[in-house]
């Protein structure tokens, strides 16, 4: 039986609720979506007293479907002034579940007071988080363990939350006990801080699998689905061996990869920062270059970082991370990268929105491009809170304003992650229309421009992008909503069979209906309580839009601009009658 | 001259085991000829770069072309 936990700092207590009925299959980012889009007035202060955090694990969370622990934390965002939903892997999705919660409502004006909320067989309590709070995620991690016991999984907020920085993140425990995994886009952390939570404990000893109602249908599509995985070249090699860090590569040769504030498409150092380089080095300082981040997980596409002496540096050095600290601030030191990755985990910093930062502040002359000591530096800047860390610590359009800068990637508030709008442009399309801001993982369009996964669209033609974008974006929120990693994607997009089996899996799961031709209509139905809400907080069509330098400014090696018309974005984002699919 | 990148797996598996060269160029010269040469098997490529831009085994080569031989690979 799946309920939900309200629970309410201003009074201390916490109280379970039945899922109602309705929402038998909401789960994830369908059910975070829902009960903010409910229960969040859309005017609200994202970091004031009424708004509201909630987490929630996936429809299919806990039970054996392969990579299905993702965990949703949605709220108001602080960063775009719209509904979030930002998801994490590591272990406290699959833990929720088997504890048989369905969401957990974090709601109340703490006033001064800070707690940890523990959730096990027992029950839930809110117990005194004083002694965690002002500690980074690392310190925090190991704390809570010993307190709690060595095997709890943790959800996290760092010194960036606590501070109310609009960059700041949620941190979820891997198998080991890092707090490597993080919900990380738009400024969860700040809300979580805001209720005074520093943590959510979950130990689920004693607690069985979320049985399904249908085992032997369950069995056989979970089959197919890890037989998938296991036969695809990308979940089960590409990924694997080298990690999404495998991108640098084929991102810089494709033109797309954004260095220098997204000023070329090309980056002469990304053979020192690639996928490559990253798997040597983890191979050869006793790392580990391939790691699960959730258990369950078939296709390891994490590694274990060690720096030269072989001390462990971070838990998944990835793509994006790699981008954002290094092409685009022209920074080819894959070690000052790792120990920036370190330093974003531990105080709980978006590593694609601090990247964005430090572009625009290379930009406005705070520092130099490249200096990765002085970008190192000013990390301490803003554990402390000085002036300077301030204005670096609240995403890329703060630093805009605050430098003088009007080269600005960013959409909805929200930084652009690393592909270059101009060069992949269904990606574009994504940035521009998703409900989340720029985000890359809301409809992963690179996937068919650039991978040739699931077919094949010109990423520098403007025709065909909007519908690609568009399916995508309904898809990912059945993903999203099943607790399922986004990458079995790659398999589900060229493999009809995989892709069946995760409609059966919920079906089976639930004992109700539910096939393919549905994942449209599911999405479409999420999507429009997400449009509905941001429309709510004042959002119009101009808010779907990338910034007018894409427009206008070539971009190298390729001579191109963004040229897909707005009202081609409109349709997508139901401002004009829905486009034909 | 033609300036050929290997990535990912693909040095591992090729005979010479480089990762980028630079080939003389000849008029009709494929992108697949290249692949023979270096031993590899054509499936092993999945995605051919010319210039940045999608080409296929079948492209022919010009003075000058950035080539780049990708396995099937994933990320985000």
């Amino acid at each position: 039986m799946r309920r939900i936990l309200r629970v309410d700092v201003a009074a201390g207590t916490t109280a379970f609720e039945d899922l109602p009925a309705e929402w038998t299959l909401r789960g994830g980012r369908s059910l975070t979506s829902t009960i903010v889009s409910n229960e969040v007035d859309a005017a609200v202060d994202p970091l004031g007293p009424d708004n509201k955090i909630v987490f929630a694990p996936g429809l299919l969370s806990g039970t054996t479907a392969p990579n299905s622990g993702r965990l949703s934390v949605g709220t108001k965002s602080p960063l775009t002034g719209g509904i979030k939903e930002a998801n994490s892997g590591g272990q406290a999705a699959m833990r929720l579940a088997r504890l048989g919660v369905a969401a957990i409502i974090v709601e109340g004006d703490p006033g001064d007071k800070k707690w940890v909320l523990h959730l096990s067989k027992d029950g839930a309590r809110l117990d005194d988080g004083a002694p965690y709070w002002g500690t980074g995620n690392y310190e925090c991690a190991a704390a809570l363990r010993a307190a709690y016991g060595e095997k709890v999984a943790t959800i996290q907020v760092g010194p960036a939350g606590e501070m109310g920085y609009k960059n700041s993140s949620v941190a979820v425990t891997d198998p080991e006990g890092n707090p490597a995994r993080h919900a990380g886009r738009g400024g969860t952390g700040a809300v979580m801080g805001a209720r005074g939570l520093k943590a959510i404990v979950a130990d689920d000893a004693g607690t069985e699998r979320p049985e399904a109602v249908d085992k032997e249908r369950f069995a056989v599509a979970r089959k197919t689905l890890v037989d998938g995985l296991k036969s695809h070249p990308v979940t089960s090699q590409g990924l694997t061996n080298y990690g999404t860090a495998i991108l640098v590569n084929i991102i810089n040769e494709a033109g797309g990869l954004p260095t220098h504030n997204f000023t070329s498409g090309r980056f002469d150092g990304a053979e020192a920062i690639s996928g490559e380089t990253v798997h040597q080095n983890c191979e050869d300082r006793g790392g580990k270059r391939e790691h699960a981040c959730m258990t369950g997980c078939v296709i390891h596409c994490s590694n274990v970082y060690n720096d030269k002496d072989g001390n462990y540096v971070s838990s998944g050095v990835e793509y994006e991370t790699i981008w954002a600290l290094g092409a685009n601030c022209d920074n080819a030191d894959i070690e000052s990268i790792a120990q920036m990755d370190r330093l974003c985990d531990d105080l709980g910093l978006d590593t694609i929105e601090m990247g964005d930062t430090f572009g625009v502040a290379m930009e406005g002359g705070v520092l130099p491009w490249g200096d990765a000591a002085r970008m190192i530096e000013l990390f301490e800047d803003i554990r402390q809170g000085t002036e300077l860390g301030r204005k670096l610590a609240n995403g890329c359009v703060h630093a805009g304003a605050e430098f003088g800068v009007t080269r600005v990637p960013a959409v909805k508030g929200q930084g652009i992650p690393a592909y270059d709008p101009r060069a992949v442009k269904g990606i574009g399309v994504t940035y521009a229309t998703s409900t989340m801001g720029a985000d890359h993982t809301s409809g992963y369009a690179v996937a068919t421009n650039i991978l040739k996964v699931g077919g094949d669209v010109d990423p520098l033609a403007s025709e065909g992008q909007c519908p690609l974008s568009n399916g995508l974006q309904q898809a990912t929120v059945l993903f999203d909503s099943a607790g399922l990693c986004v990458f079995l994607a790659f398999a589900a997009l060229d493999q009809p069979d995989s892709l069946a089996a995760i409609p059966e899996l919920i079906s089976a799961q639930y004992g109700v209906p539910f096939g393919l031709d549905q994942i449209g209509p599911y999405g479409e139905t999420l999507l429009s309580i997400e449009r509905d809400f941001n429309r709510r907080a004042g959002f119009t069509e101009k808010d779907d839009r990338l910034p007018a330098f894409f427009s206008t400014e070539r971009l190298p090696p390729h001579d191109v601009i963004w040229d897909i018309p707005d009202s081609e974005l409109d349709q997508v984002c139901g401002w004009s009658p829905v486009l034909e699919m | 001259m033609i300036d050929v990148r290997l990535f990912a797996t693909l040095p591992m598996r090729s005979t010479s085991g480089r990762k980028e060269f630079a080939l003389e160029p000849r008029p009709g010269l494929t992108v697949g000829e290249i692949v023979d040469a270096e031993g590899l098997r054509r499936t092993d490529v999945h995605i051919v770069m010319i210039n940045g831009k999608h080409g296929s085994l079948d492209s022919e080569l010009d003075d000058g072309d950035r080539l780049g031989l990708f396995p099937p690979v994933g990320g985000g």
